[in-house]
């Protein structure tokens, strides 16, 4: 009986849980088939997930670096940047829809600047580090590398080229380089199979996450330790 | 402390570029469709100028150039902007949904149901950003705690993970048409991906175990590499598992960030130009 009354939605704290469990029912109950019952709640999640947005990103943002550098450290020229942003809202306009491009063209051209930062400050970096990797002994003033180190070296220069040699297009695969570019394709392969692997057990624990919330917090069921 | 001069100086630089800003449409409007392909490629090229040049000056000693200050502010204006259009996007929606449901559409009750979840969350949302920032005086109240959590905690929160938690159901289909071995590059997807899945859990050590290989590297067997008890314990699956992840996926990975790395460089210096058509 006690655990009944504990069961029951007979309290906030107990409600909201209840809530959650519902929530995860009806997003389940598509697994049987589309029905009612899922599309009221994914229309709830939508909404929930657009309206909550509002708050951290568009109020939050807009406070924190548009109004409050204008009034605390007097950054004038700022006070046309939301402006100049409400030109995306002409985007619906027939008549005046062109003019949305100006913010869009700025976008656009922004991140394409960074781009060539990113390229040089990430990319640069990545590729000299790939290719200056020890392949030989001695590889240093202290001597100090295991085989199996180097032997890695190895691999990970070999993988790399070859998988860069698939990924080119500027000219006829053929001879070598065709056969260096299946080789890659395989490793390919093998990278594409980790990251698959990966993915299933993320989801996998995702939904482990789920159980675990239905039968400890819902059906108040301990389970595992800690 | 809140000055209040600051904020009406500010308030009044802001309708002041609002004024400006809506009073240069009709101006704009008066360009010919050539002008304003102009103005656009104008508009992406400086933009695009600026971000780059700052990279590409020269610094001094402080590590800084001539840009990097207003770098900084326009990084966050970048930000502001990327925002609005995130309210663009959440005006279409709304639009959408709204229409649906004054115009008594088909299944109608949804786009209510969406409108009604959009308004409620987004006024507490913005009541909790406000309160957190203790902007414009706006408190924190058990109303907004309780309203808060029943809808971001138990609600929100709880859809999203079961939303994404659904995909585990659906990849097992993914994985019976990726896991069909018809050729080598099946296979090889196939055996790796089984090999990490089955190595990153207990299930793995527990194979492992039961085949008696060793469990512990002893220094002995570190310093020596050629050792039998060495050999076998990195043929056990959690060993062979984080091998591929480290020594084989590493360099994968790294050759398709550099793949993506040069298209992306690229496309961009492609759209700083205003060389891809369909943008401008």
């Amino acid at each position: 009986m006690d655990w009944i009354q504990e069961f029951l939605p007979l309290s906030v704290e107990r409600i909201n849980v209840w809530i959650g469990a519902l929530c995860t029912f009806a997003i389940y109950s598509i697994l049987y088939r589309e029905n009612p019952f899922y599309r009221f709640f994914e229309h709830m999640y939508i909404g929930l997930a657009a309206g909550y947005a509002l708050g951290p990103y568009l109020v939050d943002v807009i406070y924190r670096y548009w109004w409050e550098p204008i009034r605390a450290d007097g950054i004038w020229w700022l006070a046309f940047v939301v402006p100049f942003g409400m030109y995306l809202y002409f985007i619906y306009n027939e008549k005046y829809g062109w003019v949305s491009r100006l913010v869009i063209g700025s976008l656009i051209g922004a991140y394409a600047g960074l781009t060539f930062q990113a390229f040089s400050s990430r990319y640069l970096p990545q590729l000299q580090g790939a290719l200056s990797k020890v392949l030989w002994y001695p590889p240093n003033a202290t001597g100090e590398i295991y085989l199996s180190t180097l032997i890695n070296n190895w691999i990970f220069v070999i993988i790399l080229l070859s998988v860069l040699t698939y990924f080119t297009f500027s000219f006829e695969h053929r001879g070598a380089v065709k056969r260096t570019a299946l080789v890659g394709r395989w490793f390919l392969m093998i990278g594409l199979g980790t990251i698959f692997g990966n993915t299933v057990m993320a989801r996998m624990a995702l939904l482990i996450g789920r159980v675990y919330y239905l039968l400890d917090s819902w059906l108040m069921i301990r389970v595992g330790g800690g | 402390m809140f000055d209040t001069t600051q904020a009406t100086w500010a308030a009044f630089w802001i309708i002041g570029a609002f004024v400006l800003f809506f009073a240069l449409i009709p101006l704009l409007q008066t360009l010919p469709p050539r002008g304003r392909y102009m103005l656009i490629a104008v508009f992406t090229f400086i933009s695009g100028l600026f971000f780059a040049a700052e990279f590409f000056l020269p610094v001094n000693e402080e590590g800084k150039n001539i840009l990097t200050d207003p770098f900084q502010r326009l990084q966050g204006s970048l930000q502001v902007i990327t925002a609005l259009s995130l309210g663009l996007g959440t005006y279409g929606l709304i639009r959408l949904h709204l229409r649906n449901a004054v115009q008594r559409r088909p299944q109608w009750g949804y786009s209510l149901v969406l409108l009604i979840a959009f308004v409620t969350m987004a006024f507490f949302s913005v009541w909790n950003t406000l309160a957190e920032k203790e902007l414009l005086g706006v408190q924190r109240t058990p109303l907004l705690e309780r309203a808060f959590t029943l809808l971001f905690d138990y609600t929100l929160i709880q859809l999203d993970a079961t939303m994404f938690s659904l995909i585990a159901f659906y990849i097992f289909s993914a994985a019976y048409r990726a896991f069909r071995i018809r050729s080598i590059e099946a296979s090889i997807l196939m055996f790796t991906a089984m090999v990490v899945m089955i190595g990153i859990v207990p299930l793995g050590k527990f194979i492992s175990d039961s085949m008696g290989l060793p469990t512990t590297l002893t220094d002995e067997m570190r310093t020596n590499p050629f050792m039998l008890e060495n050999i076998l314990y990195n043929l056990r699956l959690p060993q062979i598992a984080n091998w591929i992840l480290n020594a084989l996926n590493a360099p994968v990975q790294r050759a398709i960030e550099f793949g993506i790395g040069i298209g992306a460089l690229a496309m961009a210096i492609r759209l700083w130009l205003s060389l891809e058509r369909g943008i401008n």
